[in-house]
């Protein structure tokens, strides 16, 4: 069976439908042609599940699956009416055998296993049915190993099912992490509304959690809470952008624009394996020699490598990568925004590009925190690391930090913890990883983005286990030494190539990165594409041994480099 | 899909009304067309002329009247959409809009008289059912509010729904000042739902009957408690209006 689009209303169906958002009267065509989409206030309808697989995948593609499971009525549940009643009068209403379809279809030529729930039938509860019909999609998925495609619209459980509806969220959720153990992608489309069992159970555990914008989500409906707290809640509380802000959501995207997202997403995953290539690269090949390096004052790049026109990572990636779809939130508190991330094309190559995000002027600097990341901003990038390890992507980062921010609620909720996570789960990631210093690499902060195979920086950037100016304060009594403490820390790109802390030094074109991005994002990509080549050719377990010697000889009697030079206090010249 | 991507229906269509300016068919099409594309000036005039050729089109007046309406003209929008009911095979749809539009001018007694005109044609609507009460309500027609809560509780068999009906009839009943009938809505609430505002309903009409008793009982004040279901309404409405339109 296949799934179209709904063909015009018959007679004495509503022609003029009040938006529930902004109460304009809209044509049911006009809305019909604009997805469902209020025209006027951009109002997300409700879809009735048919409809949204005719918006979402390829025309012609869908193949149901689940015609015939049907719900048991285990308990001989009666309230105002026999639950076998409910279920006929809901069968009739939407046309549908339960609450839920799945099928197979393709998503922009891509392949995909599909399960989606209706809210028309019985408010989308979830019971046996529906968690058979949740189940067999992600068994076939596994099966076939082709992605998963959930799309929730819920109200909870079925009470009607009592425990035998409980039980659905340890049986949907036991087979997606299956899933997770075999590597094969899962995203969960979250709409309006999704709540109760089904938020805590599938739709909260794809590896990609998208939502639509104002869709409410959440456990516990918000009159309830509200009832329980005795407190107004905050405005849009339980949105799709109030998740993603509190870390719960990787995407809010328009109707319009899911598809496209998904299709992206989907394109990454089936570009993985095979014999994806990497691109040609026309940037100047990175430095392995110290003294191919001039001796230049640490103060003065310093400065540079704080110039407010240097290029940020979002640059970087728009340079050097394809197709990157930025994910947001650490699934735990919140989304910080001085770490960004997500999956991207190297060429053919997918890969997960993360790095540290600051801006170029005050209003972007204080959104993203001056590139001082939370805890939450860590764990996100360990969330995104943990995603190209499942799925076989190599890793590139790049670090920009004055360091990870000191306040008192980064402390209570475990700066020093998420670091140290980071640093040690990096460390043993099975993974192509690359690390590009681009500017300041501030201590843990910076190194919690870069326990990495090769680690690179740029020739006007610096990394440093405290800031000039810190440690200046702490070994002078005065933050006025801080050009004699940058010095005698030796950060420089020529220092700590020396040292053996970089692996290679990214050249900038005359005057600084500041002044021709283009032509230092493509000295970066050279070097990116150059060691990658190498570390493709490795197998896990070669990477892993030999990131593990690279950092256990750091500071080791006898395989330390020892600097011989004099630190340049000098002027700039 | 975007206004180029239409053009040329349009075009063809306008063509078809310049080559035909009798057609009344031709110019119907155009003016579902351009309503469609949010051209709706030009669809005023397109429906304007249509209903010269076809005098009395309850799905062209129904059109208009939107229209007119989303122009900020609601009088006309009233007339012309109360016309394309009193004229429709299938009217029940259109009453739904002719009635906010009623409310939206303060008219509440057309409002209610085409509220159970729906309610009459359609038994099962409960927005319907739910506007016969608010309005009510509103008039102070405690007798009506309570019967049609009641009858909405029959009707209303949604999860936990019932709950919403119940406390219908006790805001009906206290309005009404019948405190024992109140007490019984309460009980039944009480029994059938465990949330605190349920609870907080109980208390004020257990006060009202047997007085306060305790200090921890202290109900909350009425206003207090209106205005918590009033907003309940207002959730329960756009539930049904959201499943409707599903």
């Amino acid at each position: 069976m296949t799934t179209t689009a709904p063909t015009s209303a018959a007679p004495g169906d509503v022609q003029w439908l009040k938006c529930p958002a902004c109460e304009a009267f809209v044509y049911r065509k006009r809305l019909e042609r604009n997805l469902r989409v209020c025209p006027e206030c951009s109002h997300h309808f409700r879809l009735p599940a048919r409809e949204r697989l005719a918006q979402l995948l390829d025309p012609g593609s869908f193949e149901e699956l689940s015609a015939g499971i049907e719900a048991v009525d285990a308990l001989q549940f009666v309230d105002s009416k026999p639950y076998p009643k409910r279920l006929e009068d809901s069968r009739r209403k939407t046309g549908n055998g339960e609450a839920a379809i799945n099928g197979t279809g393709t998503i922009g030529g891509n392949p995909v296993v599909v399960a989606i729930m209706d809210f028309a039938f019985m408010g989308g509860s979830m019971g046996g049915a529906v968690g058979e019909i949740i189940t067999q999609a992600a068994e076939l998925s596994l099966e076939r190993k082709v992605p998963l495609i959930l799309i929730a619209a819920s109200g909870g459980a079925r009470m009607q099912e009592g425990s035998i509806s409980l039980m659905q969220l340890a049986k949907t959720a036991q087979a997606v992490g299956r899933l997770h153990e075999e590597g094969v992608l899962t995203i969960c489309l979250n709409t309006d509304p999704t709540f109760g069992g089904v938020t805590a159970s599938f739709a909260m555990l794809g590896d990609v959690l998208v939502a639509e914008p104002a869709s409410l989500i959440g456990f516990a409906g918000p009159s309830v809470i509200e009832q329980t707290i005795h407190q107004k809640l905050p405005s849009g509380f339980q949105t799709a952008e109030y998740l993603m802000d509190h870390g719960m959501l990787d995407l809010v995207e328009s109707r319009e624009r899911v598809g496209r997202v998904i299709e992206r997403i989907l394109a990454l995953d089936n570009a993985r394996g095979g014999d994806a290539k990497l691109p040609e690269t026309e940037g100047v090949a990175p430095i392995t020699d110290p003294s191919d390096l001039p001796d230049r004052p640490a103060w003065e790049l310093v400065q540079l490598a704080r110039h407010i026109d240097r290029p940020t990572t979002l640059e970087y990636i728009g340079f050097i990568f394809d197709e990157f779809v930025e994910f947001h939130g650490d699934r735990l508190f919140q989304e910080n925004a001085s770490i960004i991330g997500g999956p991207a094309r190297l060429g053919d190559v997918p890969v997960m590009v993360i790095g540290h995000q600051k801006g170029h002027n005050t209003s972007e600097l204080v959104a993203r925190n001056f590139g001082m990341p939370q805890p939450e901003g860590y764990r996100k990038a360990l969330r995104l690391m943990r995603y190209a390890v499942k799925f076989g992507l190599p890793i590139v980062t790049f670090v920009d930090t004055p360091g990870a921010y000191p306040g008192i609620e980064a402390e209570e909720r475990g700066q020093g913890v998420a670091i140290a996570t980071s640093i040690m789960e990096m460390s043993r990631m099975p993974v192509p990883i690359i690390t590009i210093v681009t500017g300041e690499g501030g201590s843990g902060g910076a190194l919690a983005l870069a326990v990495g195979d090769r680690v690179m920086m740029l020739e006007n950037s610096f990394y440093s286990v405290i800031s000039p100016e810190g440690c200046s304060t702490i070994l002078w009594a005065s933050a006025a030494e801080a050009p004699q403490a940058a010095a005698a820390l030796r950060i420089t790109a020529k220092d700590l190539l020396e040292l053996g802390v970089m692996d290679a030094v990214v050249p900038e074109p005359d005057g600084g990165a500041h002044l021709n991005g283009a032509a230092t994002a493509a000295n970066v990509k050279t070097a990116i594409v150059t060691n990658l080549q190498a570390l493709l050719q490795q197998s896990g377990d070669e990477l892993l041994e030999k990131r593990y010697a690279r950092f256990r000889g750091f500071g080791t009697p006898g395989e330390q480099a020892v600097l011989t030079r004099p630190p340049q206090t000098g002027a700039s010249s | 899909m975007s206004d180029a991507t239409l053009d040329p229906t349009l075009a063809m269509l306008e063509q078809r009304v310049a080559a035909a300016p009798d057609d009344a068919e031709a110019w119907r099409e155009l003016a579902d067309e351009l309503v469609a594309s949010g051209e709706e000036p030009r669809a005023i005039a397109a429906l304007k002329r249509f209903l010269e050729l076809v005098p009395g089109d309850s799905d062209a007046l129904s059109d208009l009247a939107h229209l007119e309406h989303r122009a900020g003209h609601s009088a006309e929008a009233l007339d012309l959409l109360g016309k394309a009911v009193d004229t429709a095979q299938f009217p029940t749809s259109l009453l739904r809009n002719l009635i906010d539009l009623h409310v939206e001018k303060g008219q509440t007694e057309s409002a209610l008289t085409r509220a159970e005109q729906l309610s009459a044609a359609d038994a099962g609507d409960v927005v319907a059912l739910l506007d016969i009460a608010e309005l009510a309500l509103g008039m102070n027609d405690w007798n009506k509010a309570s019967r049609t809560f009641e009858r909405m509780r029959r009707v209303d068999d949604a999860d936990g729904h019932i709950v919403y009906a119940l406390h219908g009839v006790i805001e009906a009943e206290v309005g009404a000042q019948r405190w024992r009938a109140a007490l019984n809505a309460a009980i039944d609430a009480a029994a059938a739902d465990r949330h605190e505002f349920t609870t907080d309903l109980l208390l004020y009409v257990s006060a009202q009957l047997f007085g306060v008793t305790e200090e921890a009982r202290t109900p909350k004040p009425w206003p207090e408690l209106a205005q918590q279901l009033e907003r309940e309404r207002a959730e329960h409405r756009r539930y049904h209006i959201e499943q409707s339109i599903l």
